[in-house]
């Protein structure tokens, strides 16, 4: 199951960077998990194995349908900035934060519409409204009894992380 | 002849989005509103003139769906052509969403072409 979950996110993250920002994005370090991340801290890291330095944007969506779980996006916020003044043709200088906030929730909406949608072709599944927070550290939000499908990605020389943790 | 428009969806940054890839398509704009969700929507069509609504299904408050059960219980704002422009991509909820009259689907993310194709097509019917 988690080998399809993860095939099938790197598919819907590359169409969604394609598409929305003209950008290609590779996956970096694939981490497929069933063990429990507890004592393990998160990192985001790039293609060159550097690690992406905080701030960082975490925007959460709870998922149900099939399964149900939690699925967050981690993203430096410098990236988020260039991929908002990207999307929306300004200038980064000329966008507030809640611009790059919005972006960084709207950015893991279409992740996760598109990829629950593919999981249950029929019936789709129930989200919530993304909550996006701005973080320095990259503290884990998983419980270790939890299954989790953690990916990294490298776009535009910067490390990207997706995280679908499953609570059922 | 210029067609007015209502966008609705929750993200402030993709009601701006679409907004742009509208203007840049060609598309003949006149008045541009925008809202947050359904029920900021329906408050909008009851005091302006609407030629086309641009909708999200996934919203806070009024989604989509509510959004259009309320459009058709009225006479005239049924007659609005609705387009949604989404990342719900079930079966299910987009058939829903057709017995509720929408004319037309982009999935998120989109390309601005796919935008200008739709509202073409949608526009030349709607004046016929």
């Amino acid at each position: 199951m988690f080998k399809d979950i993860r095939e099938t996110a790197i598919s819907v993250v590359s169409k969604v960077f394609e598409t929305m920002f003209y950008l290609f994005i590779e996956t970096s370090e694939e981490v497929e998990g069933t063990e429990p991340s507890k004592g393990k801290p998160p990192q985001i890291i790039g293609k060159q194995g550097e690690k992406s330095p905080p701030p960082f944007l975490r925007s959460e969506i709870g998922f149900q349908g099939k399964n149900s779980g939690k699925i967050r996006l981690y993203i430096p916020y410098d990236l988020a900035r260039r991929l908002t003044a990207n999307f929306m043709g300004v200038e980064e200088n000329e966008l507030p934060e809640s611009q790059v906030m919005d972006m960084a929730g709207e950015l893991n909406n279409m992740l996760a519409g598109n990829l629950f949608s593919l999981l249950d072709k029929t019936n789709g599944y129930q989200l919530t409204v993304p909550i996006t927070e701005r973080i320095v550290d990259l503290e884990t939000k998983d419980r270790p009894e939890s299954s989790t499908v953690t990916l990294n990605f490298n776009v535009d020389n910067q490390g990207l992380k997706l995280s679908i943790q499953f609570e059922s | 002849m210029a067609y007015n428009v209502l966008i609705v969806d929750d993200s402030q940054t993709m009601r701006k989005v679409i907004l742009k890839a509208v203007t840049l398509s060609g598309f003949d704009l006149g008045d541009c509103w925008e809202a947050g969700d359904g029920r900021e929507a329906i408050s909008i069509l009851a005091n302006h003139w609407v030629d086309l609504i641009l909708t999200d299904l996934h919203m806070p408050g009024m989604n989509g769906l509510e959004m259009l059960r309320e459009i058709q219980k009225d006479e005239i704002h049924r007659q609005v052509p609705v387009v949604l422009i989404t990342t719900e991509g079930s079966e299910n909820r987009i058939q829903e969403a057709l017995a509720l009259g929408i004319k037309g689907y982009i999935p998120k993310p989109f390309h601005p072409e796919a935008i200008r194709d739709i509202l073409t097509q949608i526009m030349v019917k709607a004046d016929v």
